[in-house]
C-alpha cells in the first residue's frame, strides 16, 4: 500500500463521474435516470391516480385548481468492478528495472478504485490468476482501497486463465474496467464485454503494454511465450522491424474491436506514470 | 612394446578426434531464451545459430568424445602390446643328442665365435632364451640333424612364433650346429628356400654317432621283401620295380643282407622281440648278415607309437633329402627317441615320421606313413627319399659333411632374414598378456560414450 501512496496523493480530488445518467440505484452522486422527489426540483406533472399525495404541490392546486406533482432529479450510485488479468504474460518483464505489466495493472486498479471510492461508489475487484480466482464484491466502507491493494500484492501471476469467464460474473448496469494485455482469450473477452455493454454497463478496456515489448533487445534470443512455452521463435535484430509492425497492427486492430463492441479502450505503457494513466482513463470515460 | 596391426584405422580415429575438436570450435548452439509474451509476432526464422569459438566451451565433453573415438580406433586397429625384446634374434639349431651336453655346446659355440668361424656380430652369447640387449639367442633342439634340412622348417616355425610374441623383432639370423656326417643334402636344398636369409653352419663339438651308423661314403641298397600285406599291396610292386635298378657291385658287399617290410603288425611284433637284444656294435658278428626289419603297418600305427587324440593331416613327408608332397593322415605321434634310435623321415612340420632303432643283428625301422593300397603316390620320383630311407642299410647312407657354398649361401652371406618375411597366424598373433587389451579399449570407448550421454542429459536438465 505504501508503494501506491504517491499515486493516491496525486489522484486526490479526482472524481469519476459518468457522462450519462445511470440506472436507478441506491442514492449516490451520479445523475440517475429515475425521477423522484428529491430536493432539486425539475418539473411538474399532472397527478395520476396512484401517485403519492404527499408529492402534490398544494399551493399550485390552490391557485389553479389543478393537481400537479413536483418532480425532481435523482442521484444514484454506480458500482465499479475492476477486472484484472493475472495470466503469466502479465508478469513480463520479470526482475527488470522497469515496472512489469502486472505491477502497472495493480497500480491502475488501486488508483481507479480510489477515484471511484472517492466518488462514493462501491468498488469491487475480480482477478483471475493461475488456477484460482480473487473476488472482492463492491464496497463503499472505509479501508476498501487498502484491502484491495493488499489482496493484489499477494497475487502471483501464472497460467492462462479465461478472462471472459470472469467478466461474465460482472452484473449489468455497473462500471467495469478490464486491465489486461489482450494476449489471452481476446475474442471471447470482447464478445462477453459486448454482452455486458448491451446490458447497460460501462465497460472500459485498459490495454497494458510493456515497454520491453515495444523495444526489443539487440542480441539474438530464443523468444518463448510464457503462456505457451512450446512455442519458440528466434528473435534476431533483423526481425525487429517486422515484429514492431505486426505488434502495432495487432494493437490497432484490438482497439478497433473494443470500440466496435461499445466498450472504451485505452492503451497504457509501463513506462507511463500510473497516476497520469489513471487521470487519462478517468478523463476519457468521465465527464 | 606397442604395435598396431592396422595403422590406417588408428589414423582414421585420429582424424575423427581432430574433427570432434573442430566441431567443438565451430559449434551450432541455441541462443539464450527470452520470455516474451508477444513472441507470436516474431517472424519465423531458423531456430539455431552457428558460431565460431576460439576455445571449446565444454572441455569435459570434448575430452570424453575424443577418448571414445581414440579408444574405439585403437581397439579396431588391433593395438597390442608385447614385451620388449631384441631387434635381432639369432636362432641356433642343434641336434637333440647334444641336449645333455648343452654346456659343452655353449662352449663350442663360444669358441667358434671367438675363432671367427661364425660371424661375430650375430652371436654374442648362447643361452636357451636369453635376451642380451639388442640381440637375442634362441636355441632350438632338433631330432636327426643328419638331415640338415630338418633345421630349416623348425627355424621358420620358431621365427613365426617369436614374431607373434615379440613385435619389435626386425631380423633373424640362423646358425645350424650340424653333425659331422650327413645322410644327404637333398632335404637342405628342398627346404633352403623356406629361410629368407643366409644360414651359418657350425660343426658339432664332437661326434657321438656310433661307428655302425656311419658306414662312410657311398650308398648300398638292399633287396626288399614285403610280407604280411595283401596281394595288391602297392609296396610289393614299388620295391619290385626298384630292385632291378640296383647294380650288382652295390649289392655284393653284403649280399645276404635284406630288408623285410612287414605290413602286418601282429606278425611284426614277434620278430621285433626276437631281434631287439643288446647294443649293436658290441654284439654284432662281423661275418653274419645284417637284418633290416621294417615295420610299416597298413593302418599307419606301428607298435609303441602313441595314438593321437585327434588325427590330423600333414602335407608332406621328407626323407632321404626329398620331400613327398601329398595329404597324409596322421593317427599316431612319434615316441621320444632313445639313444640307439634315430629319425629317418619327418613330416612337413618337423615331426618324426619314421624311426630306425639299432638292435644286435641289425636294425628295426618303424614307419608311420599311411599310404592307401591303391594309391600311386609312392610311384612318383619324389617318393624315392622315403623308399631309399626304408631300404638303406642300417645306419643309413652317410656322407662326409662339408661347408659347401651351395649348402650355405642364399643371397648375400651376411644377409639376415627380415622379420616381415614370417607370416604370423591369427592364433599366434595375440599373446595371452595382450588379449585383454582390445576388449578393454572397447569397454573404455563404450564407457566414455555413456558418460558423454549422461553429461549431455545433465546439461539439458
Amino acid at each position: 500500500m505504501a508503494a501506491h501512496g504517491p499515486m493516491l496523493d496525486a489522484l486526490r480530488g479526482v472524481r469519476w463521474s459518468t457522462r450519462s445518467a445511470v440506472a436507478a440505484a441506491a442514492p449516490g452522486v451520479h445523475r440517475s435516470r429515475q425521477r423522484g422527489t428529491a430536493g432539486e426540483f425539475t418539473e411538474y406533472r399532472l397527478y395520476r391516480q396512484g401517485d403519492d399525495p404527499r408529492a402534490l404541490d398544494w399551493k399550485l392546486l390552490a391557485r389553479s385548481d389543478r393537481a400537479f406533482v413536483r418532480l425532481s432529479e435523482e442521484r444514484a450510485l454506480l458500482p465499479t468492478w475492476v477486472v484484472l488479468d493475472g495470466s503469466a504474460s502479465m508478469a513480463f518483464p520479470e526482475g527488470g528495472a522497469t515496472m512489469s505489466k502486472w505491477q502497472l495493472a495493480c497500480a491502475l486498479a488501486v488508483g481507479l478504485s480510489a477515484v471511484a471510492h472517492a466518488s462514493g461508489d462501491p468498488v469491487g475487484v475480480l482477478v483471475a490468476h493461475g488456477y484460482s480466482l480473487l473476488r472482492m464484491p463492491p464496497r463503499t466502507r472505509r479501508g476498501t482501497i487498502i484491502e484491495i491493494a493488499r489482496a493484489l500484492d499477494a497475487i502471483v501471476c501464472g497460467g492462462d486463465p479465461s478472462l471472459a469467464a470472469l467478466v461474465a460474473q460482472v452484473p449489468a448496469r455497473v462500471r467495469c474496467v478490464i486491465l489486461t494485455d489482450c494476449l489471452g482469450d481476446l475474442d471471447a473477452l470482447i464478445r462477453q464485454a459486448s454482452v455486458l455493454v448491451a446490458g447497460g454497463a460501462w465497460v472500459e478496456c485498459v490495454h497494458v503494454v510493456a515497454a520491453a515489448e515495444l523495444t526489443l533487445p539487440d542480441a539474438v534470443y530464443l523468444a518463448r511465450d510464457p503462456e505457451h512455452t512450446e512455442r519458440a521463435q528466434v528473435l534476431a535484430p533483423r526481425a525487429h522491424s517486422e515484429y514492431r509492425a505486426r505488434f502495432a497492427a495487432f494493437r490497432e486492430e484490438t482497439a478497433q474491436r473494443w470500440r466496435g463492441s461499445g466498450a472504451g479502450y485505452s492503451e497504457v505503457v509501463t513506462n507511463e506514470a500510473p497516476a497520469r494513466a489513471v487521470r487519462r482513463v478517468v478523463a476519457r470515460t468521465g465527464v | 612394446m606397442w604395435s598396431v596391426s592396422s595403422p590406417w584405422v588408428l589414423g582414421v580415429a585420429g582424424l575423427g578426434a581432430i574433427g570432434v575438436l573442430a566441431l567443438h570450435l565451430l559449434s551450432v548452439h541455441r541462443p539464450p531464451e527470452l520470455l516474451l509474451p508477444t513472441a507470436r509476432f516474431v517472424p519465423e526464422t531458423m531456430a539455431r545459430a552457428v558460431a565460431r569459438q576460439r576455445t571449446p566451451t565444454d572441455l569435459l565433453l570434448l575430452l570424453l568424445r575424443i577418448l571414445a573415438v581414440l579408444a574405439a580406433g585403437a581397439a579396431l586397429s588391433g593395438l597390442r602390446w608385447a614385451p620388449a625384446g631384441a631387434r635381432e634374434i639369432t636362432l641356433v639349431v642343434a641336434d637333440r643328442r647334444l641336449l645333455a651336453d648343452s654346456i659343452a655346446l655353449r662352449a663350442h659355440v663360444t669358441r667358434s665365435v671367438a675363432a671367427g668361424r661364425v660371424t661375430r656380430e650375430r652371436t654374442a652369447s648362447v643361452s636357451d632364451t636369453a635376451a642380451s640387449g639388442p640381440r637375442e639367442i634362441e636355441l632350438i633342439w632338433a631330432d636327426g640333424l643328419q638331415e640338415p634340412g630338418r633345421a630349416l622348417p623348425l627355424a621358420v616355425e620358431r621365427a613365426a612364433r617369436l614374431m607373434a610374441t615379440r613385435a619389435g623383432t626386425e631380423r633373424f639370423a640362423l646358425l645350424v650346429v650340424a653333425p659331422a656326417s650327413l645322410h644327404g643334402t637333398e632335404s637342405w636344398q628342398a627346404w633352403r628356400a623356406a629361410w629368407p636369409g643366409a644360414v651359418q653352419l657350425l660343426p658339432e663339438p664332437r661326434i657321438t654317432w656310433p661307428d655302425s651308423l656311419t658306414p662312410g661314403e657311398g650308398a648300398v641298397w638292399l633287396p626288399v621283401r614285403v610280407t604280411g600285406g595283401p596281394p595288391t599291396d602297392l609296396l610289393v610292386s614299388v620295391f619290385a620295380r626298384l630292385t632291378p635298378g640296383i647294380s650288382a657291385d652295390q649289392t655284393s658287399a653284403s649280399s645276404a643282407d635284406t630288408v623285410v617290410v612287414q605290413r602286418d603288425t601282429t606278425t611284426a611284433a614277434g620278430d621285433i622281440d626276437s631281434l631287439d637284444t643288446t647294443e649293436p656294435a658290441a654284439s654284432t658278428d662281423a661275418g653274419s648278415p645284417t637284418v633290416v626289419l621294417v615295420q610299416w603297418p597298413i593302418n599307419g600305427r606301428p607298435a609303441g607309437w602313441p595314438i593321437r587324440d585327434v588325427p590330423d593331416t600333414a602335407s608332406a613327408v621328407s626323407a632321404g633329402g626329398r620331400a613327398l608332397i601329398a595329404p597324409f593322415v596322421r593317427t599316431v605321434r612319434a615316441p621320444a627317441l632313445a639313444t640307439n634310435e634315430r629319425a629317418i623321415a619327418w613330416w612337413s612340420d618337423g615331426e618324426v615320421a619314421a624311426i630306425e632303432r639299432m638292435v644286435s643283428r641289425g636294425c628295426v625301422r618303424t614307419v608311420a606313413i599311411v599310404v592307401p593300397i591303391s594309391s600311386d603316390v609312392l610311384l612318383t620320383p619324389a617318393a624315392g627319399g622315403v623308399l631309399d630311407a626304408v631300404r638303406a642299410p642300417c645306419g643309413g647312407r652317410a656322407m662326409s659333411w662339408r661347408l659347401a657354398d651351395s649348402l650355405v649361401g642364399f643371397g648375400a652371406p651376411d644377409a639376415l632374414a627380415p622379420a616381415a618375411a614370417f607370416r604370423v597366424s591369427a592364433a599366434l598373433r595375440m599373446s595371452p598378456a595382450a588379449r585383454w587389451l582390445q576388449p578393454a579399449l572397447l569397454v573404455l570407448a563404450l564407457l566414455a560414450l555413456a558418460v558423454e550421454w549422461w553429461r549431455r542429459q545433465a546439461m539439458r536438465g
